[in-house]
């Protein structure tokens, strides 16, 4: 495509980059932007610096923080002694929004994979078995995809976590293979966290 | 269930071609190129919206021209269906059912039941154990579709172990914990494939060998062997079998234990047909094969399956070319089609005691004509 302009073409670009965006779309939204008033650019421009630059993995969970420690992990309501695991920031978001759920979150940031190269090693495991055996967690539920690479990650950890004698659990599986949890109806998910079944580590 | 016309315009050799068939035994007689395959292949697409040569639908335009259109008559308990397969070079394949265009391929599969036997075929007693895997598998899982999922499933995760393995040897590392996770979600898989294939091969070898009977003379006797790694198919027994496997599997990084490694051993009288049969004796084991799945499909589909015969009298003694006339005659009852190169041949088998309709046509040079 050509442009008229180096710098239309160089925002076509760079949000052409972004996820389910093509240069067709970038360039609406590029002309899009160029017609609002600077002020509403501009606050547009910071939001993404800010959210890059100031935005950090809470120390404890590593869900997205503003500060070391999310306002989840900070908050004294929350119910110390249940952690759920979960892939991805966007499964935190997911199970909030049920409000079902007051316990701690774990956010390993991806599942055991190794076709994309991806080991335990690569995973926030390590920090979680630590966070377990150093704090007050009795029960840990697993909230991942139900498909293999999830139930891996699961099983992994569930044999991490023997020896520390924590009950494990996994959400109930009304969840089609294949399905992301983020596209699961939420009422599902909500029901699925109460009627949790007990996973065994396969020995 | 049968063809009652077919009309061609610029479909491989063919400018254009209109046929009317019998509903029961058609043969097309012609020199080799001469064309008599390309019907088969016509029918083949009508059927199942592609045809049996792998190649891209562009292949099947005629030179020169820019696209080609296949209709035919089907006719179902009297009614008839009209079906058309249109290709236009650059805009694709589009499949027309009864003035219905179909939004997707897969729902026509299945509708018009049909098995092809192509002279390739006996690549299945002779090529790598890949094709007679897949031959099983694909007769299991179109009537098993939790068959199906334990495939799929199985071959994932084999895909993520093997990866595994890949990963851990570039990393020159061995974490048998990790490997040991991917087992325990192979075996499960493993355990109902081999179930599967095994249960599935006791229902299917009667069918298989009453035709084998009746095609040769003397005391042949065929059988068909299993052969797996598996032992004992328990979970105990897949443990052990993965451990066993487990410093192979590190040293070559990839899985080498499993159903995966299956493979099937075709036996004449105790000899292996791959080593010792004769091309008469591999041609009358794959044509025993593929009639026993044309008897499983009909099981299934309560229909007579469409049969497309490419080639197959060709180096036959004719003990077993009369057996397999009187077979098509009396054991078969669907639409049957049949391509060979000499209507003499052809014409005396089909005189002998024949009770169903054959009718003729001579193919040269991209026209065929009724006889
Ligand atoms: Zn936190």
């Amino acid at each position: 495509m050509e442009y008229p302009s180096k710098a239309i073409e160089n925002a076509v670009n760079e949000l052409a980059n972004l996820p389910g965006i093509g240069k067709k779309t970038a360039l609406r939204l590029a002309l899009h932007i160029l017609k609002q008033t600077e002020e509403n650019a501009e606050k547009l421009g910071e939001s993404i610096i800010t959210l890059r630059k100031n935005i950090r993995y809470c120390d404890t969970c590593f869900n997205i923080s503003d500060e070391a420690t999310c306002n989840i992990c900070s908050n004294q309501r929350r119910n110390k002694e249940i952690l759920c695991v979960v892939e991805d920031t966007k499964d935190v978001i997911a199970l909030e929004n049920t409000h079902q759920f007051n316990g701690l979150y774990h956010v390993l940031g991806g599942l055991i994979n190794p076709l994309q190269g991806i080991g335990p090693s690569l995973l926030n495991i390590d920090p979680l078995i630590k966070r377990i055996s150093e704090s007050s967690i009795k029960e840990v539920i697993f909230a991942f995809s139900a498909n293999i690479e999830g139930d891996t990650t699961a099983f992994y950890i569930t044999k991490k976590l023997k020896p520390l004698g924590v009950k494990i659990s996994s959400i109930a599986r009304g969840i089609p293979v294949g399905l992301d949890l983020e596209f699961t109806d939420e009422v599902t998910l909500a029901r699925s966290i109460l009627n949790r079944t007990q996973i065994t580590a396969s020995e | 269930m049968y063809f009652a016309d077919l009309n061609l315009t610029h479909f491989r050799n063919y400018y254009q071609q209109e046929l009317h068939f019998s509903p029961q035994i058609n043969c097309f007689v012609g020199a080799n190129g001469s064309g008599k395959t390309n019907l088969l292949d016509a029918l083949h697409f009508l059927a199942l919206t592609r045809g049996f040569r792998s190649t891209q639908d562009k292949f099947a335009v005629k030179k020169g021209e820019t696209y080609f259109f296949n209709g035919a008559t089907l006719v179902k308990n009297e009614a008839k269906l009209k079906i058309d397969v249109n290709y236009l070079k650059g805009k694709g394949k589009k499949v027309i059912f009864n003035q219905k265009p179909l939004v997707k391929m897969s729902e026509h599969i299945g509708r018009i039941p049909l098995i092809t036997i192509l002279p390739n075929d006996t690549e299945l007693i002779n090529g790598p154990s890949a094709g007679r895997r897949k031959f099983l598998d694909m007769l299991i899982a179109q009537y098993d579709h939790s068959y199906l999922n334990h495939l799929i499933h199985y071959e994932k995760i084999l895909a993520q172990r093997n990866a595994l393995l890949k990963l851990m040897g570039e990393q020159r590392f061995f974490d048998k914990e990790q490997v040991e996770i991917w087992d325990t979600q192979l075996i499960p898989h493993g355990i109902a494939i081999y179930k599967g294939r095994e249960s599935f091969l006791r229902d299917f070898m009667p069918y298989f060998e009453e035709f084998f009977k009746k095609i040769v003379s003397n005391e042949e006797k065929p059988f068909i062997e299993y052969r797996s790694q598996i032992e004992e198919n328990t979970i105990d027994g897949w443990l052990k079998l993965m451990a066993e496997h487990q410093e192979r599997d590190r040293v070559q990084q990839y899985t080498t234990g499993g159903t995966h490694r299956d493979d099937l051993n075709f036996h004449i009288n105790d000899h292996s047909a791959r080593n010792f049969g004769s091309q008469g004796q591999q041609k009358t084991f794959v044509i025993s094969l593929k009639l026993a799945q044309y008897r499983l499909l009909e099981k299934h589909t309560n229909i007579h399956p469409i049969l497309l015969l490419d080639d197959i009298f060709d180096k036959l003694d004719e003990h077993r070319l009369q057996s397999i006339a009187n077979l098509l005659d009396r054991d078969i009852q669907g639409q049957t089609f049949i391509t060979d190169t000499s209507y003499e041949r052809l014409a005396e088998v089909f005189s002998k005691n024949i009770s169903r309709e054959v009718k003729f046509f001579m193919v040269k040079d991209g026209v065929a004509q009724e006889w």
